[in-house]
């Protein structure tokens, strides 16, 4: 018997609550109820038709539905859905019958709270409450046939009638601790769940602050590493500026001192030979320096300041006076913004720039123009000549460190300057950029944020 | 310009000093150059001890910044530190152009700043100039 029962309960079950040990046992009471609920009308179809009596309810139709039921449960093993359908079972069996058998204040209209009690405990408190409002609008509907079928019978005794107040007491006793059941249900669920999911989280942070931890450590050791190799270049640099350009400086000097003191012993040839060996330390030297400029761009230790632009580009102008006299150069300049920037780099930027464009110039009349605009981040600065220009082709390489696009004997420089310009300008968080025409000359546009402030 | 005038050149360098005496040869102006080879002997002179008694007051010190021993940074701050010896003009010879080397010798009151070129003719210009400058326009206090 017990085999066959448990044989019964396996064939109904849900495949997905097999191995679900909660919820298998609420399956099992689903299961229970459909089956109990079976045979009860089954009992009462054959126990009628024996009385034979009054054969006015749809018991076949009634069995059949809850067998349905037990069915679809089996296939869809929700719980949502049985709940409704017990709900609408006992609805249906119950709600014609109080009809017929005495309205409000019969047995069968109190059967109607079975329907809510049924959804709450097989389903979940939604189907509940759904079932709870209609149970509460059929018995609506009943009070009100009753009001009117008796409206005598209520006004003389209504008020002592223990059947009603029995009936609504039962009523709302019910309603109520169903509520109450689901809420302390659903609290205590949500308090497990809480906890389980606080725990969890928990684990995550303290799993997230040991990463942290970490990461953390990793930087710091990084961040040394790269103090310690800052410092290594700042050795180097004060090395290079140092250390190297002393023997230069020997080699340069002496071999000019050698040229003068020897004066009578020494021929042409050998005075172009102590040119050349001049001339290589003094390139050597500018190339020394000029690295060095390169590398201590960026660097902290020089200050950001509110720079007029104009006193800045008036001393480089003044620097290259020479030049500008001996070739004749046009330079046109509005008048310019004071902005935030590190004024001794923006000012090589200039004279890199303006020197360029007199240098590489065949013009009888060397024109450099030189403007600016602004956005609403950038300050927009443009140095336009009217130069030998540079191929498309060229123009990207032209920053390049040690680049150079001609022969040293037909353009002097080291292929710094430019390089040194666009590590000023990233450094002030802009971009250096070219436009320019083969034959017609260049422009040289560079950009400075306006809120400029030394990078940490 | 009767007295020959003294200048205290501090330097380690010895192609330095060569070429530094070089160039005052070539000055017009009557001069005697003292050299002195670490911030310790120069101090020694200075103050007129441990050897150097019979030495006389500069008129004007060239200081190298790099030297072993005790270094031209520290020697200036020695004589800047001294009521007598602050009033003689310091001029800072360095081989580096950076900017912090350049302002760390102003910030240390000294006088001037010459970098030493690599040019020997230029350095000549240079020494020159500076003869020029500190001998003929700057006056100096009196001597006793």
């Amino acid at each position: 018997m017990k085999t066959k029962i448990n044989q019964l309960i396996n064939f109904f079950l849900p495949e997905k609550f097999k191995n679900d040990t909660g919820n298998r046992r609420k399956a099992i009471i689903v299961i229970f109820i459909f089956i109990f609920v079976s045979i009860l009308i089954l009992a009462m179809w054959i126990s009628t038709r024996n009385l034979s009596s009054s054969n006015e309810f749809p018991y076949g139709m009634a069995l059949l539905i809850t067998v349905l039921s037990l069915f679809v449960f089996r296939k869809k093993g929700s719980f949502y859905l049985s709940g409704h359908l017990l709900g609408m079972l006992v609805f249906i069996f119950l709600f014609p019958v109080s009809l017929y058998t005495g309205g409000l204040f019969s047995d069968d209209a109190l059967w109607l709270l079975l329907g809510p009690v049924l959804a709450f405990f097989a389903g979940n408190k939604w189907t509940g409450l759904i079932w709870s409002s209609m149970t509460m609008m059929a018995l609506g509907y009943l009070y009100y046939l009753e009001i009117n079928a008796t409206e005598s019978y209520v006004k003389d005794s209504l008020i002592f009638d223990p059947n009603y107040y029995i009936t609504s007491l039962l009523f709302l006793f019910f309603m109520i601790l169903g509520v109450m059941f689901i809420y302390e249900n659903e609290k205590t669920k949500l308090i497990a769940e809480l906890g389980s999911k606080r725990k969890l989280l928990e684990n995550y942070n303290q799993e997230l602050e040991g990463v942290v931890k970490e990461r953390t450590k990793s930087l710091r050791d990084s961040n040394v590493k790269l103090q310690r190799s800052n410092s290594d270049l700042e050795q180097f640099a004060y090395v290079a500026s140092h250390d190297l350009q002393e023997p230069l400086r020997m080699v340069g000097n002496f071999v000019q001192l050698l040229e003068e003191e020897y004066k009578d012993k020494v021929d042409a040839t050998g005075k172009s030979y102590i040119n050349f060996a001049v001339d290589g330390v003094t390139r050597m030297s500018t190339l020394i320096e000029e690295l060095l400029q390169y590398s201590r761009v960026g660097r902290k230790g020089l200050e950001v300041e509110k720079t007029d632009l104009n006193k800045v580009l008036g001393e480089k102008i003044s620097d290259l006076s020479l030049l500008i006299k001996n070739k004749n150069v046009q330079i046109d300049f509005p008048q310019l913004p004071t902005i935030n920037c590190i004024p001794s780099q923006i000012g090589m930027v200039f004279y890199n720039l303006i020197n360029n464009g007199i240098k590489f110039n065949h013009s009888k009349n060397p024109k450099i123009e030189i403007n600016y605009n602004e956005t609403p981040t950038h300050w927009w600065f443009s140095v336009k000549d009217n130069g030998i220009g540079i191929e498309k082709k060229y123009q990207e390489q032209i920053f390049e460190l040690f680049k150079r696009l001609h022969a040293k004997e037909d353009y002097s420089g080291t292929g710094i300057g430019l390089s040194i310009c666009k590590k000023i300008i990233e450094h002030h968080q802009g971009e250096l950029k070219i436009e320019s025409e083969i034959g017609k000359g260049s422009v040289f546009k560079f950009s400075i944020i306006k809120e400029f402030k030394q990078m940490e | 310009m009767g007295l020959p005038v003294e200048i205290l050149l501090v330097e380690d360098n010895e192609g330095d000093i060569i070429l530094t005496k070089k160039a005052f040869e070539k000055g017009k102006i009557m001069n005697r150059l003292h050299v002195v080879k670490n911030g310790l002997d120069a101090l020694d002179f200075l103050y007129k001890r441990n050897g150097f008694e019979d030495a006389p007051r500069p008129d004007l010190i060239l200081l190298d910044l790099n030297m072993p021993k005790m270094n031209g940074q520290q020697v200036l701050e020695d004589i800047k530190q001294n009521d007598d010896l602050k009033m003689i003009p310091v001029i800072i010879l360095t081989t580096s152009n950076a900017d912090e080397d350049i302002l760390k010798s102003y910030k240390l009151q000294a006088s001037s700043y010459i970098r030493k070129p690599v040019d020997f003719k230029q350095f000549g210009q240079v020494i020159q100039t500076l003869q020029d400058y500190w001998f003929t326009i700057v006056k100096f206090p009196a001597k006793e």
